[in-house]
């Protein structure tokens, strides 16, 4: 298998960098077509390499294309697949390391709104794929019960509303502005909720485990938000099962 | 039957795609079979799982994976293989297929189907995974022939029989994708129909066929457009020495209305000898 592994080791750093091979190795293993030379065939898995992963990219971020345009986008996807190749079967996690490499790239303008937004859309395409789960409706419930949240639920805390840009039609960037979210699918649509402070925190308190005692024990909120929250929460389908029912 | 598993000829099918999911979901085509790409629902329990169960409780479904890597010299990935099997048993697969390939090296993933030199090395190193693969799905492995731009001068085998070789071999059996045979043939310079002609018999369960575009000095597989008459001839070659075999459709790029995807698929029927096993029961 030596021989087969050289070569595949070689050919793969071929395809994987933006330098052309150098042409004496290439000649060595490849044969010249008709009408194409070793180099030119290569050439041709070479340029669909970044086409396609750029393309995978594209797909996961429309509104980071959007926002930075296809010239500056494709820049960007390409310097990022370089620092971060496909380890995985799938395209779909391609993605993932996007948001906090954005900042990282040298002379990006509005850096930190970018990452947010790219935060945003990988939330909603990790909530999209998630396994789906029955959501529960509060009856029988006491404080000592432990809410297990719907697998498809990812909480955000943005400096930026990046969801109100990605669902709007301007393209002005928003001002910087707190901004909490919760990403889900209670069934086969993804949604989001924007929540304030105090209701993130709880439903984050809840989310890691604590009872709702326990939540509500840590949480400012007053009583009638607290049941404006639970009327929101459970009526979007935000739980799946319940630890302790009396 | 005309192959060695006994594997039923399911007619004509159309390669899923989500621009024909609600189509599909309202009009229920009468199309043979549907065949999947693997690795889009393998990770899914969202929109996507939901709608290919609707599909499989209506149709046969096959699957069609790119990321098995048979050819790669890394570890198998049995993560990737449990999945698989998985998703086979939740849309009750009428058979599994991937490419003969490999689509990188050292824990990185090209997602290209790149070409394997085709050696004595490559044929023991394939056959053994081949078997190992088959005995983790517990049914065996079909392995398509790739549309390739470059061949490697190490390569002491043609395609074509490396393919047989490898099917007496590891017990795989072959997709053979007509349009791929046309593509490599235009690429390296081979007759396409003296190709197709020394594939064993009894080892093509499947049939892939697909548009391509041509840039004059090479042909890329973009699955963008329309069987050319060439390639619809070299299906006829195929069909007229091995009988009738499950055939597919695939259009992957500027992807028409589902309509015009039947329709070039069921063109296939005027190429054959006769009529599917399944419609004629």
């Amino acid at each position: 298998m030596r021989q087969l592994r050289s070569l595949q080791e070689w050919m793969q750093g071929c395809v994987m960098d933006p330098a052309p091979a150098d042409d004496r190795a290439v000649k060595k293993r490849i044969r010249p077509s008709a009408t194409l030379t070793p180099a030119e065939r290569i050439d041709i898995y070479r340029n669909m390499y970044e086409l396609r992963l750029i393309d995978a990219l594209q797909v996961d971020y429309p509104g980071l294309f959007r926002c930075l345009g296809s010239e500056r986008f494709e820049e960007v996807a390409r310097v990022y697949v370089r620092h971060h190749p496909s380890q995985s079967y799938t395209l779909n996690r391609l993605g993932d390391r996007l948001p906090e490499f954005l900042p990282l790239v040298e002379g990006l303008p509005r850096a930190a709104f970018l990452r947010d937004l790219a935060r945003f859309e990988l939330a909603e395409t990790i909530v999209f794929d998630e396994e789906a789960s029955v959501s529960m409706t509060p009856k029988g419930l006491d404080e000592s019960a432990r809410l297990q949240p719907i697998a498809a639920l990812r909480l955000l805390s943005l400096q930026y509303p990046a969801n109100r840009y990605l669902k709007g039609d301007s393209e002005i960037i928003p001002r910087r502005r707190n901004t909490w979210l919760v990403v889900y699918r209670p069934n086969k649509s993804v949604s989001h909720l924007e929540l304030s402070r105090g209701s993130f925190e709880l439903l984050q308190s809840l989310c890691s485990g604590k009872t709702i005692g326990e939540a509500l024990a840590d949480s400012k909120l007053s009583e009638r938000a607290v049941f404006d929250c639970f009327q929101l929460w459970f009526s979007a389908g935000l739980f799946q099962s319940a630890s302790a029912l009396r | 039957m005309s192959n060695r598993w006994n594997i039923p000829d399911l007619g004509f099918g159309v390669g899923l795609r989500t621009s024909h999911y609600a189509h599909i979901l309202a009009e229920n085509p009468p199309v043979d079979w549907f065949e999947i790409l693997s690795e889009n629902y393998m990770d899914t329990g969202g929109k996507p799982a939901y709608i290919l169960d609707r599909i499989a409780e209506r149709y046969p479904i096959v699957m069609h994976g790119v990321s098995l890597s048979v050819g790669s010299t890394d570890p198998l990935n049995f993560h990737y293989l449990a999945k698989l099997k998985r998703l086979a048993k939740r849309v009750d697969a009428r058979w599994i297929s991937d490419h003969l390939c490999w689509t990188g090296v050292s824990g990185l993933n090209t997602h290209d189907l790149l070409p394997m030199p085709y050696t004595d090395e490559s044929l023991k190193h394939v056959t053994e995974r081949v078997r190992v693969i088959s005995d983790f799905l517990e049914q065996p492995v079909f392995l398509e022939n790739p549309s390739t731009y470059l061949e490697f001068t190490s390569s002491t085998w043609r395609e074509c029989d490396f393919l047989g070789e490898l099917a007496s071999m590891s017990g795989c059996g072959l997709l053979l994708d007509v349009n791929n045979v046309y593509v490599s043939a235009f690429n390296h310079g081979f007759d396409a129909f003296d190709y197709v002609d020394r594939i064993p018999l009894g080892s093509v369960v499947q049939i892939h066929l697909a548009g391509h575009t041509h840039k004059g000095t090479h042909i890329l597989d973009t699955h963008s457009d329309h069987v050319v008459d060439e390639v619809w001839e070299i299906y006829r070659r195929v069909c007229s020495r091995m009988g009738d075999i499950s055939t597919l459709l695939e259009w992957d790029e500027a992807i028409p209305s589902f309509d015009v995807v039947h329709a070039e698929a069921r063109k296939a029927g005027d190429y054959r000898q006769g009529q599917p096993e399944h419609a004629a029961a």
